[in-house]
């Protein structure tokens, strides 16, 4: 996939996290589209790292856009990128059951490091609070990672099912 | 030197992360407040957003129209049994302002000191909201055109929600009360002379403590903003929750449900 492609990808999820996406909110949450994407692109694309720089990117446009201080979200974007790269190593990226355990441990990780710097920006919630919300803004996007993956995957790997193909 | 030159890939990542600590430890300390990037990059990007937002406002309103037409043929039959019920509760009230207006002439006239709790508001609709994200910011359609500036306070029609932290033409970011560090001073609702402090609490409500220790604070009492401090005097915040005497600081400790559904905002009104 070619940057500008996957930039695209990354732009449509900004601009419509906030808006159009509500209308599909179950319970009043929402995939987190933003980290879907940085996880299943690092998790897919390694060599071109596009999660670990569009997710910089982005993450900075949507904190200058709609956070209360610029840097929670890069920053979390950008180790959890990094993260998946180390993880990918040990993976098995044509396995759906390894792209959910992966994605399991990216959004805890992302979660975990989003509260601690907007603690440390003062903001009085806590973790305990934070997760319970998290936690079914985390199944939504896993369901939102899987069909994506479903659809990608055919992309990235051709014929993955078929190890003998010639 | 030569490590860099060795571990490229490392050494981009770890200033890339050092850039972005800077700017998260530079907007930490400016309190978190507007920047010229932020109104710049909003003004560019609400009317994208404000697209995208009514298109999805008019799809859900449209599919929903859909699918529960029953339902809407009953709640219009309701509505107007209450609109006729309201139309009388008006002519009453027109009567009773006429009297009002005839009271508050002679006040002037014999120079009475009153508090008159009338604001000045501007109405918005809530245009982008993050649910997957735990902390509630949002933005409203409306901004410094209708008279919104950083700091004005923001209600709906069940109580207090936040405040505004920055503005542009169009646009104003609010940051719910619950999320916010800063207290709140209160007076019960009952009895204006009993204040107390109250914050957001790491629970999404609030927590505080009475002023006075024979205050006679109970669970379910009503607590509205006493107007010391940013919040204007008289704004509902919320209801007791629970109260508990602390042995150690000697102060009543309550914790109070908001009034507002801080998940169910579509509309607000904002003081100007």
């Amino acid at each position: 996939m070619r940057y500008w492609k996957a930039g695209i990808f990354f732009l449509i999820a900004f601009l419509i996290q906030n808006s159009l996406l509500n209308m599909i909110s179950i319970g009043g949450y929402t995939p987190n589209l933003l980290l879907c994407l940085v996880v299943i692109f690092s998790f897919l694309y390694e060599k071109d790292m596009y999660g670990l720089i569009y997710g910089a990117v982005f993450g900075l446009l949507y904190d200058v856009c709609y956070g209360y201080v610029v840097g929670p979200t890069p920053i979390a974007l950008v180790i959890v990128a990094v993260a998946i790269l180390i993880m990918r190593e040990y993976a098995n990226i044509e396995n759906i059951i390894s792209m959910w355990i992966v994605s399991i441990v990216s959004f805890n990780l992302y979660y975990l490091i989003n509260w601690g710097l907007y603690k440390m920006a003062g903001i009085p919630l806590g973790l305990s609070y934070a997760f319970s919300n998290a936690v079914w803004v985390m199944l939504y996007s896993l369901a939102v990672i899987t069909l994506i993956y479903m659809i990608m995957i055919k992309r990235v790997v051709k014929y993955h099912k078929d190890r003998y193909f010639k | 030197m030569k490590w860099i030159r060795e571990h490229k890939l490392i050494a981009s990542l770890l200033s890339l992360l050092v850039v972005l600590a800077l700017i998260f430890v530079l907007s930490v300390v400016s309190g978190g407040e507007g920047n010229i990037f932020s109104a710049v990059l909003n003004n560019g990007t609400s009317g994208i957003s404000d697209f995208f937002s009514s298109l999805g406002g008019n799809l859900r309103d449209g599919a929903a129209g859909i699918i529960s037409h029953k339902d809407l043929q009953k709640e219009i039959d309701e509505l107007e049994e209450k609109n006729d019920a309201l139309e009388r509760e008006l002519a009453q009230a027109k009567l009773e302002a006429a009297q009002l207006e005839q009271l508050q002439q002679l006040a002037g006239l014999l120079n009475y000191d009153y508090t008159s709790q009338v604001f000045n508001v501007v109405t918005a609709d809530v245009s982008l909201r993050d649910n997957s994200n735990w902390l509630g910011i949002f933005s409203i359609d409306r901004g410094t055109e209708a008279g919104i500036s950083a700091g004005s306070i923001v209600i709906d029609g069940a109580g207090l929600v936040g405040r505004v932290t920055e503005a542009g033409d169009g646009w104003a970011k609010v940051m719910p009360a619950i999320d916010e560090g800063s207290k709140i001073s209160f007076s019960l609702a009952r009895d204006g002379s009993q204040l107390g402090v109250v914050a957001g609490n790491e629970k999404g409500a609030f927590s505080g403590y009475m002023l006075d220790d024979n205050s006679t604070v109970a669970e379910g009492d009503i607590l509205i903003s006493s107007g010391m401090g940013i919040y204007p005097a008289g704004i509902e915040i919320g209801r007791v929750k629970s109260v508990t005497y602390s042995s150690d600081k000697l102060v009543k400790e309550i914790v109070v449900e908001p009034a507002v559904n801080f998940n169910g905002l579509r509309k607000v009104a904002v003081i100007i």
